[in-house]
C-alpha cells in the first residue's frame, strides 16, 4: 500500500498517453482494464469508484469499434453431417464399443463455414436403436437401422442413416488397437507416471503405448495376474484404481461405466485376448476438419478417424489425445472441442492415437481491412501478405533508411554500419539503393565471417586443448571460405558428413573429432541438416512423430562404417576412413539388422567398397528430399526474423507445423531451384518488403508473434555487441594470440576467454543446437553494461578523449555518435539533452562524453537489432 | 502446451497467468510470499519456466568428509574400534539412534529421511563430483538449476544460485588457508554451462560481485541514469525478442547497484529472537578451532548461514549451497585427537539444522524447501591410531528434510562393520536425480526442447532414490 498513489498516478498517465489507441484495440484494452482494476485495489475507495466509472465508459466505447474478427456469418443456408466414414449415405457402427462423433457444419450466406455442434439438437427414428448425446456423440443400443436428424438454428436440418451391427455376436477386443490407446488418452503411460522408466509404484507401462506386448505382459502375467480378475471384472485392480474405487496416486482417471471402463471390462470378461496377428492394424489417422477459419471465442468440434490395414475405418475421437500448441490462442477439450480465445493467429491442435498423429489448424482473423500493403517484391511478400489479408492483420510501415541499413548490416555482416556507410546511404537518392546495399554486403568478407561464426558453433568447432588450435582454426577457415565462395549448400554438407582423412589436410574431418560416436553423428546430422530431433527414437518410438526405433537405426547404419585411427602427428585426434564392409545397424529391442535407410525412405544395400556416407549425402541433396532444403531455409529465416516459420528451427515435425506452410514450401523450392545457393536465399529474404517492415507496431499487430506483420527486434548477439561497443568507444578488444584488429565475430573458435561474451550468451559449441546461444537478458549483462570496470575502461579512453579534444561544436560531435551507434541523425531534442549534460559538466568535457556514450550503449535502441 | 505428462497440475504454473505475473511485477515484490515468488518464476520469459516446480533447495555441504558413524549411523553393536566414539542418542523413531552429538536432530527424526546406504564413491576431497552428481557436463546442481530457471528471479532479481560461506555473515572474518581454500570454487562450479550459471557468492569476489558495487561516485551514476532515461526512446516498441526483459533486468541492476537486493542478504532485518534461535557462536570458540590446520576454514557461524539461506529462499532463491568447512578429522597433528573436531562441528550442525527445520515448518515452508545435508565422503570405519578416522567413500552421511518428500524414514542399511551398504547402494547420481525431480517436472522437461541435449539428459536420465520418489 505504501506507494499506491504513485502507482495510481502512473496508471492515469499511461491512460492519457494511450487513450487514442485504446479505442482501437480491444485485446490490449482487456489487458489495460485488468491492470487498471488491479490498481484500483490499491487506491482509495473514492478514487476507485471514479476510476471504475471511467473504465466502464471506455470499455463500452471500445467495444463498438472492436475489429471485426471473422465477421458476421450471414444467414445459414445449408447444414451437413460429417462422420468421415459414411459409405453410400449409411454409417455403420459395428460392435458394442463402436461410437461415432458427428460433425455438424453450417454454410452461411457470407461463405463462412461454422461448426454447429454446440447448438444442434438430435432426433432419432426409430428410437431405441442408438443414443445421441448433446455433443453429437453416437453410441449403439441394439442392432438395427435408424436415421439421425440434426436440427440447428431456424429449423434447418440434416440427417444421416446409421446401421448398428455386431452387438449380438461379440467381437473380441483387440488389446493393442483398443485397450492401449486408453492408457495414452488418460495419461496412464505418460512420462510422469507408469510410462516412465521403471514405472510407478511397481506398475510399468511402455511410454505412450508404443510396446503393446510389454504392456500385455505387465498387466496380464506380472504379479501372478492379480491386476485383472476375469471372474469378476469389476473387481480387477486395474479398473478399481483407474476409476477411483481404490486409492490411486494418479486419482480417478475415468468413471465407472464410462466408455473406456466398459471396453476394458469387456476385454477382461472375454479372458483378456491379445488379438491375432492377422487382426488389422491402424495405418493412419485422419482429422476432420483439417483447417478452419474461426471467430474469436469460437468453437470447433474435431473428429478423428482411424484407417485400418484391411480398409476398414473407425471413429477414435474419444480415445484420441488432443494437445494445443498455443494455449493462449486456443484450448482443446478431452472430447476434441477446440475453443479459441481473443488472440489473432493460428492454433495447431495435435492429435495422437497409438503411434499416429495428425493436426488441425484453426485460424482466428483480426478482421481489419488490410488496404495499405507495400508493393510486393516476390513470393515471400505474396505469401506473407496473403496470410495477413486472411487474418485481417495490417502490417507495420516500411522501415526508415537508417533503421534498414543498420538491421541489414547486422544481419548479414554481423557489425554496425560505419559512419561513412550510413552517411552515404542516407543521402543516396537511387531507388535501388537497398538492393545494392544487400549485394555489397553479401560480397564482403564480413558476410563470410559472420556466417562462419554461426556455422562454427553448430558444427561444434570446439577447441578442447590448445594442441587442437591448428585444427579448429583450419576448420573455421574452411567454413569461412565456403561461405565466401558461396559453395552450394549441398556440397558444403556433403564435405562435412563424408569427411575422411586427417583434419590437418581436410578440415571438415574436425567435425568427427568432436562428434565422436555413431549416435551423436546421426543425431547431429538429423538435427542440424534435416531439422529433425530423432533422439527419442533411440530408446522408444518418438512421442510426437512417426519415427520408430527402426527408423533411427536405419539412419544410424549410414555411419556404421566410419573408421577411426589415431593421427600419427597428434594422439588427441583421429583420422577418419571408410571401414570396408556391409553397412547396417541393429535395433537393440528387436535384434533386427537394419540396412541404411533415409528417414521416410526405403532401405538401400550398399556395396562393401562404397562409403555409405556418400549415399546419405546423395539422399539428403535429392531434390525431392522433404527435409533438407526446408530445414536450411527455416534456419536462415530465423536468422533474419528471429522466429522460424517452424520454431524451434531444428524441431520440424508434423505436430509442430509451420506458421505459414506455403511460404516454407516456396522458400525450399526456390532454394533447390537455385542449386542450394545460400547467397541467393539471403538476397531473396533481405529484398522482401516483409523483412524491411518497421519493428514499431501499429494499432493492431503488437501481439503478433508468428505472422511477421512487423520486424521482431532481437538483442545483438554477444560477439556483435562487443564489436559494436568497441567501435562506438573506439577501443578495440585485443584477443590473445590474434592480430590486433581481429573482431569478436571473426574469432576462429570459442576458446577465447571473455567474461563479456560468456555473459551475453556465446555458445560453447558443445551441441548441434542453436539454442546453445542464448539471447535472453539477465542481470549479469546489465550489471556489466551499467557498472563494470571493463566498460568504464572503454568509456574512459578512445572516443571520449577524441571528442574532448575535437574543436567542433557539440551538436556535430553528438551527430557523429548517433550515426555510429544508431545509424541515424539525432532528433533536435536529443542533441539538446546531450548538450545540456555536457554543459552541466563543464569543464570536464571528457567525463561528460563518457556519460553520453554510456547512455547510448545502454539504450535498447543500441542493444537491439530492430 | 504440448505435454506427454498427464493432466494433473503437476507443475507449479497451473492457474497462474502471465497477467497475474505482470501484476506482481507491477506491485513490487514486497508483499509476496515464497510460494507466490516461486510460482512467479514459472512465468519467467522462457518456456523452460514451465518445468520449474517452484521449490527451493538448501544444500548444507560439510566439507572435509564428515564421519557417517558418529553422525547418523552409530553402529553401537560393532566392536569398539568401529562403533561411534561418543555413543548414541535415541531418536523419535523407535529403534533408530543417531550419534550422541545430535540430540536435537534426533528429536526431529520424524521430519527427516536419513540415507544409510549412501556413499560418494570417492575417498578424496572431491566436492565437484558430489555436487554435480558425477554428471558429464561437470555442472553442479545449483548451476543446472540456474540454467533452467534463469539466473535471477524474474520478479525481484534475487540470484537463483547462491553460495553462502561464513564470510557472507561476517565479511571481516579472516579464515586461514588450507586445502579447502583452493577446493571451494569446485563446490558450485558451472562446468560446461558457463560462468553465467555459477553461484552468486555475496562475498566471494569475481566480476559479477564487483559489478554490483558502485564504481562511480553516486551522484554521477544517478546523473547517468537520468541521462539514459531521457535518451531511451524505445518505450513503445512491442515486447518481443526480450525488450521488456531487458528493461526489467536493467531496472534490477540499477536497484542492486544502488542497494536493493542487499536486503535479502541482510540479517539485521530479521527478528532478533529468530537470529538468537539460529545462532551457533556459543557452540565453540572460533580461535580454539582455527589453531588446527585442517580446521582453518571452520567457523561457528553456521547457524546464521542457515538463517541467511532460509531468508534467501523466502526471497525466491531456488538453490542455496551452504558451505561448512573443517570436517577432515584424521586427528593427526592437524586436528584434535579422538575426533575432537567432530564434537565441535557436530554440535553446531545439530543446533543449526534443528533451528532451520523448526523455523521452516513454523513459516509453512516445510514442503517448499528441501534441506540436503551431506559431504564429499565419509570416514574409515576403523578408528586410526590417533583416535581419528581417515578418508572413506563407500559410506557418507546424507540427510533430507522437507521439500514435500516422505519423511521419518531410515533408507537403506550399512553392514555390521559400517563398511558398505548392505541394501542397494546409493551414489551422488541418485542424489542428483532426486533433487532434479524435486526442482523440475522431469517428464515435461524431456519434451520441452529448450535445453541442449547433453544437459537435458543429465536431468532426465538419472534414477532417483526410490524411497523418496515413487
Amino acid at each position: 500500500m505504501r506507494d499506491s498513489s504513485a502507482v495510481f498516478g502512473y496508471a492515469i498517465d499511461n491512460w492519457n498517453l494511450r487513450e487514442e489507441w485504446i479505442y482501437h484495440y480491444h485485446p490490449s484494452l482487456q489487458l489495460k482494464m485488468r491492470n487498471l482494476k488491479m490498481r484500483v485495489h490499491t487506491a482509495s475507495p473514492a478514487l476507485a469508484i471514479l476510476l471504475l466509472a471511467a473504465v466502464f465508459v471506455v470499455q463500452t466505447q471500445a467495444a463498438s469499434v472492436e475489429p471485426l474478427g471473422l465477421g458476421e456469418p450471414g444467414t445459414l443456408e445449408f447444414v451437413s453431417i460429417e462422420t468421415g466414414r459414411t459409405v453410400d449415405g449409411v454409417l455403420t457402427l459395428a460392435g458394442r464399443d463402436a461410437s461415432q462423433q458427428l460433425l455438424i457444419s453450417g454454410k452461411f450466406s457470407s461463405g463462412q463455414i461454422r461448426n454447429l455442434n454446440p447448438i444442434a439438437t438430435y432426433h432419432v427414428h426409430p428410437a431405441g436403436i442408438l443414443n445421441v448425446d448433446s455433443t453429437g456423440w453416437v453410441t449403439p443400443v441394439t442392432e438395427g437401422q435408424a436415421t439421425i436428424e440434426a436440427e440447428t438454428a431456424g429449423g434447418i436440418k440434416a440427417s444421416v442413416v446409421v446401421r448398428v451391427t455386431d452387438l449380438i455376436t461379440d467381437i473380441p477386443v483387440n488389446f493393442p488397437n483398443e485397450v492401449v490407446p486408453v492408457f495414452t488418452k488418460y495419461g496412464c503411460n505418460s512420462g510422469g507416471c507408469h510410462g516412465k522408466s521403471g514405472g510407478q509404484n511397481g506398475f510399468a507401462l511402455a511410454l505412450l503405448g508404443f510396446e503393446p506386448t510389454e504392456d500385455f505382459e505387465h498387466l496380464v502375467n506380472e504379479l501372478r495376474g492379480r491386476r485383472l480378475f476375469p471372474g469378476s471384472p469389476d473387481r480387477s485392480l486395474l479398473l478399481l484404481k483407474a476409476s477411483g474405487g481404490l486409492p490411486h496416486g494418479g486419482g480417478a482417471r475415468f468413471d465407472m461405466d464410462s466408455p473406456p471402463y466398459r471396453m476394458i471390462r469387456r476385454w477382461i470378461e472375454q479372458g483378456m485376448p491379445y488379438g491375432n496377428e492377422e487382426d488389422p492394424v491402424v495405418t493412419h489417422i485422419e482429422a476432420f476438419p483439417k483447417e478452419r477459419l474461426m471467430p474469436r471465442d469460437g468453437k470447433q468440434q474435431l473428429l478423428v478417424i482411424a484407417h485400418y490395414s484391411d480398409g476398414s475405418t473407425r471413429d477414435v475421437t474419444r480415445v484420441t489425445q488432443f494437445d494445443s500448441n498455443e494455449e493462449d490462442m486456443g484450448t482443446v477439450s478431452q472430447t476434441g472441442m477446440v475453443s479459441t480465445g481473443k488472440m489473432t493467429g493460428t492454433v495447431a491442435v495435435m492429435m495422437r492415437y497409438q503411434s499416429h498423429v495428425d493436426v488441425f489448424r484453426g485460424t482466428v482473423p483480426l478482421g481489419v481491412k488490410v488496404d495499405k500493403l507495400p508493393p510486393s517484391n516476390g513470393y515471400i511478400d505474396d505469401l506473407v501478405f496473403k496470410k495477413l489479408i486472411e487474418l485481417g492483420l495490417p502490417p507495420s510501415e516500411a522501415s526508415t533508411d537508417g533503421t534498414f541499413l543498420r538491421r541489414l548490416t547486422i544481419d548479414i555482416a554481423g557489425r554496425l554500419p560505419s559512419q561513412q556507410e550510413t552517411e552515404q546511404f542516407l543521402v543516396d537518392q537511387d531507388a535501388s539503393k537497398r538492393k545494392r546495399a544487400i549485394d555489397r554486403l553479401l560480397a564482403s568478407s564480413d558476410y563470410a565471417d559472420y556466417f562462419a561464426n554461426k556455422w562454427g558453433a553448430v558444427l561444434r568447432n570446439k577447441r578442447a586443448t590448445n594442441t587442437r588450435k591448428m585444427h579448429t582454426y583450419g576448420f573455421h577457415d574452411w567454413i569461412q571460405r565456403s561461405m565466401h565462395d558461396n559453395k552450394p549448400y549441398d556440397q558444403f554438407v556433403r564435405e562435412v558428413i563424408t569427411a575422411s582423412g586427417d583434419s590437418q589436410f581436410n578440415p571438415p574431418v574436425n567435425w568427427y573429432n568432436e562428434v565422436k560416436d555413431q549416435s551423436a553423428q546421426l543425431e547431429d546430422t538429423a538435427q542440424l541438416f534435416l531439422g529433425l530431433r530423432i533422439q527419442c527414437a533411440k530408446c522408444h518410438h518418438h512421442p510426437f512423430e512417426k519415427w520408430s526405433q527402426d527408423d533411427y537405426y536405419g539412419f544410424a547404419a549410414f555411419f556404421s562404417r566410419v573408421g577411426r585411427k589415431p593421427s600419427p602427428t597428434d594422439s588427441n585426434r583421429s583420422r577418419i576412413f571408410h571401414r570396408r564392409g556391409v553397412a547396417s545397424a541393429n535395433n537393440p529391442k528387436t535384434g533386427k539388422k537394419i540396412m541404411p535407410t533415409g528417414l521416410g525412405a526405403t532401405a538401400i544395400e550398399i556395396p562393401v567398397d562404397e562409403d555409405p556416407r556418400q549415399q546419405l549425402a546423395d539422399w539428403m541433396s535429392r531434390h525431392d528430399n522433404p527435409f533438407f532444403a526446408r530445414a536450411l531455409v527455416n534456419r536462415y529465416w530465423k536468422h533474419f526474423f528471429s522466429r522460424g516459420l517452424v520454431d524451434p528451427e531444428d524441431d520440424m515435425r508434423v505436430t509442430n507445423p509451420a506458421s505459414n506452410p506455403e511460404l516454407l514450401d516456396a522458400l525450399a523450392a526456390d532454394f533447390i531451384e537455385s542449386n542450394f545457393d545460400l547467397k541467393h536465399l539471403v538476397r531473396t529474404i533481405a529484398n522482401s518488403k516483409t523483412y524491411q517492415l518497421s519493428a514499431t507496431p501499429n494499432d493492431y499487430n503488437e501481439n503478433d508473434r508468428q505472422n511477421f506483420s512487423r520486424y521482431y527486434p532481437q538483442r545483438l548477439k554477444a560477439e556483435v555487441l562487443l564489436d559494436s561497443i568497441d567501435v562506438l568507444t573506439a577501443t578495440p578488444t585485443q584477443f590473445a594470440g590474434l592480430p590486433s584488429g581481429t573482431r569478436a565475430v571473426q574469432l576462429p573458435d570459442n576458446a577465447f576467454d571473455s567474461y563479456f561474451l560468456t555473459v551475453f550468451g556465446r555458445p560453447e559449441s558443445a551441441s548441434a543446437c542453436e539454442c546453445e546461444r542464448t539471447g535472453d537478458a539477465n542481470l549479469a549483462q546489465h550489471l556489466l553494461l551499467l557498472n563494470s570496470k571493463e566498460i568504464q575502461a572503454k568509456l574512459g579512453s578512445g572516443r571520449s578523449a577524441q571528442l574532448a579534444d575535437d574543436k567542433r561544436d557539440h551538436a556535430a560531435k553528438i551527430r557523429d555518435l548517433y550515426r555510429t551507434a544508431l545509424s541515424r541523425e539525432p532528433e533536435p531534442e536529443e542533441i539538446a539533452i546531450a548538450s545540456a549534460h555536457i554543459d552541466k559538466n563543464l569543464p570536464n568535457v571528457k567525463a561528460a562524453y563518457e556519460d553520453v556514450i554510456w547512455a547510448l550503449v545502454n539504450t535498447k535502441e543500441f542493444l537491439f537489432n530492430h | 502446451m504440448l505435454s506427454i505428462t498427464d493432466n494433473r497440475p503437476a507443475h507449479c504454473c497451473a492457474g497462474y497467468s502471465r497477467r497475474e505475473f505482470l501484476r506482481i511485477g507491477g506491485l513490487g515484490a514486497g508483499g509476496l510470499t515464497l510460494p507466490d515468488l516461486l510460482r512467479a518464476r514459472c512465468e519467467a520469459s522462457s518456456p523452460l519456466g514451465q518445468v520449474v516446480r517452484g521449490k527451493s533447495i538448501v544444500l548444507l555441504f560439510l566439507s572435509g568428509g564428515p564421519s557417517h558413524i558418529e553422525s547418523f549411523d552409530p553402529k553401537m553393536t560393532a566392536p569398539s574400534e568401529i562403533r561411534a566414539i561418543f555413543g548414541e542418542v535415541k531418536t523419535k523413531i523407535p529403534g533408530v539412534t543417531f550419534g550422541s552429538h545430535f540430540p536435537q536432530m534426533a528429536a526431529r527424526a520424524d521430519r527427516m529421511s536419513v540415507i544409510r546406504s549412501y556413499g560418494s564413491g570417492n575417498a578424496g576431497h572431491s566436492y565437484q563430483q558430489v555436487a554435480s552428481g558425477n554428471n558429464a557436463t561437470e555442472a553442479t546442481m545449483g548451476a543446472i538449476y540456474s540454467r533452467v530457471a534463469g539466473t535471477n528471479h524474474p520478479v525481484n532479481g534475487v540470484p537463483s544460485n547462491v553460495l553462502l560461506l561464513p564470510e557472507a555473515i561476517n565479511p571481516e572474518l579472516k579464515l586461514g588457508n588450507n586445502f579447502e581454500t583452493g577446493a571451494l570454487p569446485t563446490l558450485t562450479q558451472p562446468g560446461e554451462l558457463g560462468v553465467n550459471f555459477g553461484a552468486f557468492n555475496p562475498q566471494g569476489g569475481g566480476q559479477l560481485t564487483s559489478n554490483m558495487e558502485l564504481t562511480l561516485p553516486r551522484e554521477r551514476f544517478d546523473d547517468r541514469r537520468k541521462l539514459l532515461a531521457s535518451l531511451d526512446r524505445f518505450k513503445r516498441l512491442a515486447d518481443s525478442g526480450g525488450l521488456k526483459e531487458t528493461d526489467r533486468y536493467q531496472q534490477q541492476a540499477f536497484d542492486i547497484i544502488t542497494g536493493g537486493v542487499a536486503d535479502a542478504f541482510d540479517l539485521s532485518k530479521e527478528d532478533p529472537r529468530t537470529v538468537a534461535m539460529y545462532d551457533t557462536s556459543h557452540v565453540f570458540d572460533q580461535q580454539e578451532v582455527s589453531r588446527w590446520h585442517d580446521m582453518k576454514r571452520a567457523s561457528n557461524l553456521l547457524g546464521k548461514q542457515m538463517l541467511l539461506a532460509r531468508r534467501l529462499c523466502e526471497a525466491g532463491c531456488g538453490f542455496v549451497t551452504v558451505s561448512d568447512c573443517g570436517w577432515d578429522h584424521h586427528s593427526n597433528s592437524n586436528s584434535p585427537k579422538g575426533l575432537g573436531g567432530f564434537a565441535w562441528l557436530g554440535s553446531q550442525v545439530d543446533h543449526a539444522v534443528s533451528a532451520f527445520i523448526d523455523d521452516v515448518r513454523d513459516r509453512g515452508l516445510e514442503n517448499e524447501i528441501l534441506l540436503v545435508v551431506t559431504g564429499e565422503m565419509g570416514r574409515s570405519p576403523r578408528i586410526n591410531s590417533n583416535g581419528g578416522r581417515d578418508h572413506y567413500g563407500e559410506l557418507t552421511p546424507l540427510v533430507f528434510s522437507g521439500g514435500g518428500l516422505p519423511m521419518g524414514q531410515v533408507i537403506g542399511r550399512s553392514d555390521s562393520q559400517a563398511t558398505r551398504a548392505s541394501t542397494r547402494p546409493y551414489r551422488p547420481e541418485h542424489m542428483l536425480s532426486t533433487i532434479m525431480h524435486v526442482l523440475f517436472d522431469v517428464g515435461e522437461l524431456r519434451t520441452n526442447g529448450g535445453l541442449p541435449g547433453n544437459l537435458q539428459k543429465v536431468i532426465t536420465d538419472g534414477e532417483p532414490i526410490d524411497e523418496l520418489l515413487s
